[in-house]
């Protein structure tokens, strides 16, 4: 074929819509020979498919042109007469015919002989979105990625206890002498500022860790299928299936998560999901989780935090299914078909740096918010000046007030009390103030040995060497059948845990961390929530989320005790 | 085409996915990606793209990636 057949070949073409479409294009087409203002710029049939499509435009071009109207008449009545055969409108079935014909034409025309129909990602996607096998990988893969946040990055969250509350006390002390810093001062920088920011510092490894594996299942593609697959899970508690996708957010953190259901269809799904993305375990709450797991359950550490996960979906879900059967019910359900892209092995540079961006927010955070946190709670902890015990100071005499709410939950302890209220403003302040209350007090007491520089960097190095070698051996441990950890390198405990073991139960313990998973968010997950759905909305996720995880405490708590597991 | 796309959806009775799609109607991903957005000019399904998305107002975007690598872009049946 010649390049001018091909030239004629298009002038000839003319697609059938099928014959009762024609008949109707045939019948308008002398209407509008009789128009010479319109058929001077369109063609007759180009209009007057257009005109039966009811392009919007082109109706109000041929409303100004002589005897238009008459033809509007002509070509709606036209269109109600196709209508009522299709049974759908003109512009679907008109649309219909273009695609049939292209798709025709294309099997036609492209040889696909040689094509697997199948792709990589299709035969990896037939397992992992397998309706029978998609659960339970993903809940494997949790588990998978938990265990070595826990494993690997226990060596590192050692090693950075100990150059915190080593060489970097060693070294503000030192320099506070220096400069003969007063009393106060010495107090607030080492007992406040160091074990509050330096408390939460110390899970910036997990952290990383965490978050390299997160963004390794965002970028890989596997969270779009997490998503896909726990639509068909969320669909049955009477949310939009893509709800999920504001609540795979909320593990990273629940104020991007909330201002993501804005790509739900009505507000109805969005204030319930909205609702319900507290309840999923944020990154600031990993830090309690660890410290609580490695100080109550050092061999199940990796179980509790994956369980307490999966349970905040759990919960999620069958809340989700209250609202929707009370708050906010009465919601058709809307089906969607979603794109996922292919899968991808992401390069290591993009992984890593994702992964910085993700630790630097939170290192920031310590560096601003939990540092301004920690400075104004040392303060209450020392009003009125001079207080010799922290339990007589303003900020022990108001938790231990407010104290006795928890003792059904097993911790009503005004240390505990009083963490979960700073934990309003962050969730991370939980482990931040607990430090400052234990690790504080304890350093008070416990002067940091003398050490020149050298050997304070000389026992970084090696400190990171060690842990290093620590994570590796952990990292081959998780092969089954390879155990290269010895038992009793497994059972370090810091200064905080051992506070902690001293004053909580176990089931205490566990009771803490449902009340820490389920109580009232942040605020500023409360104030992106009243951004987005309004002051009540706000009110109702605080009170609701207070009152749910006190109550849940107190089963875990009493039930535990009823079992005899007290 | 677009009857039997908007019978799929009619009758589906989970999410799908558009590769799925594709394949049960035996229609090519990018002509089914053109139909699907056809349907969406002709006001049959909405289209929720996060591309449209922008986060200005969000506190948090510094730190999320998840937002461009965790949604994507789907089509919403109308009804």
């Amino acid at each position: 074929m010649t390049a001018s057949d091909a030239t004629l070949s298009t002038k000839l073409f003319k697609l059938n819509y099928g014959s009762e479409i024609e008949a109707e294009i045939e019948r308008l087409l002398p209407l509008i020979d009789r128009q010479p203002e319109l058929t001077a710029s369109f063609k007759p049939r180009w209009l007057a498919i257009k005109l039966l499509e009811g392009e919007p435009d082109i109706i109000e071009r041929v409303k100004t042109a002589p005897d238009g109207s008459a033809l509007l008449t002509q070509a709606q009545q036209a269109s109600a007469r196709i209508e009522a055969v299709y049974g759908d409108s003109v512009d679907i079935a008109i649309a219909d015919a273009r695609y049939g014909f292209i798709h025709g034409l294309a099997r036609q025309v492209v040889d696909t002989s040689q094509l697997s129909r199948y792709s990589l990602t299709d035969r990896i996607d037939r397992i992992v979105t397998n309706r029978l096998l998609g659960l339970p990988i993903f809940l494997v893969v949790m588990y998978v990625m938990f265990k070595l946040v826990v494993d690997v990055s226990a060596p590192y969250l050692d090693w950075v206890d100990g150059v915190i509350t080593g060489p970097v006390t060693n070294w503000a002390a030192s320099l506070l002498n220096l400069v003969a810093a007063p009393e106060w001062l010495h107090a607030m920088i080492l007992d406040g500022v160091i074990a509050g920011v330096g408390g939460v510092l110390v899970f910036v490894p997990g952290l990383f860790v965490l978050y390299f594996f997160l963004t390794l299942l965002e970028d890989s593609g596997y969270m779009a299928r997490v998503a896909f697959l726990m639509d068909k899970f969320m669909s049955f508690t009477g949310l939009h299936g893509k709800s999920f996708i504001p609540l795979i957010l909320g593990f990273g953190c629940a104020v991007p998560a909330v201002y993501a259901t804005r790509t739900l269809e009505n507000e109805r799904d969005r204030i319930a999901t909205g609702l319900l993305v507290p309840l999923m375990s944020c990154s600031a709450r990993l830090p309690v989780y660890v410290v609580f797991g490695l100080a109550f359950f050092p061999q199940h550490a990796d179980l509790l935090i994956t369980g307490l996960y999966l349970f905040g979906i759990v919960l999620a879900a069958g809340i989700g299914v209250i609202f929707s059967r009370t708050l906010l019910k009465d919601n058709p359900d809307s089906i969607f078909a979603l794109e996922l892209p292919p899968y991808r092995l992401p390069p290591l540079k993009g992984l890593l740096t994702h992964t910085w961006a993700k630790t630097k927010e939170f290192v920031q955070k310590a560096g601003t918010v939990i540092l301004a946190v920690s400075i104004v709670l040392w303060f209450l902890m020392n009003l009125p000046w001079g207080v010799e015990n922290p339990r007589q100071s303003l900020f022990g005499q108001v938790s231990a007030a407010a104290a006795p709410i928890f003792a059904p939950a097993g911790f009503d302890g005004w240390e505990a009390t009083g963490s979960l209220m700073t934990g309003f403003i962050a969730k991370e302040v939980v482990v931040s103030t607990m430090s400052q209350i234990y690790v504080g007090e304890a350093d008070g007491e416990e002067p940091a040995s003398e050490t020149t520089f050298g050997e304070d960097v000389g026992e970084i190095i090696v400190g990171f060497g060690t842990a290093t070698i620590d994570a590796g051996k952990m990292l081959v441990s998780l092969i089954p059948g390879v155990n290269l950890v010895e038992v009793e390198e497994e059972e370090q405990d810091t200064a905080l845990s051992a506070a902690l073991t001293a004053n909580l139960s176990p089931l205490a313990a566990l009771a803490f961390l449902i009340f820490v998973l389920v109580y009232t968010p942040c605020v500023a997950t409360l104030g992106a929530i009243k951004a987005e759905y309004g002051q009540k909305w706000m009110w109702v996720s605080a009170t609701y989320q207070f009152a749910l995880a006190w109550l849940l405490a107190v089963l875990v708590y009493q039930g535990g005790q009823f079992l005899g597991w007290g | 085409m677009l009857k039997e796309i908007m019978a799929e959806f009619r009758t589906a009775r989970a999410p799908m996915c558009v590769d799925e799609l594709s394949r049960t109607l035996e229609i090519d991903a990018s002509a089914l990606e053109g139909i699907l957005d056809t349907l969406v000019q002709r006001g049959r399904l909405n289209v929720i793209d996060p591309a449209n998305y922008t986060c200005v107002s969000c506190p948090a975007k510094g730190g999320c990636v998840i937002l461009t690598n965790g949604l994507q872009k789907s089509y919403v049946f109308r009804g």
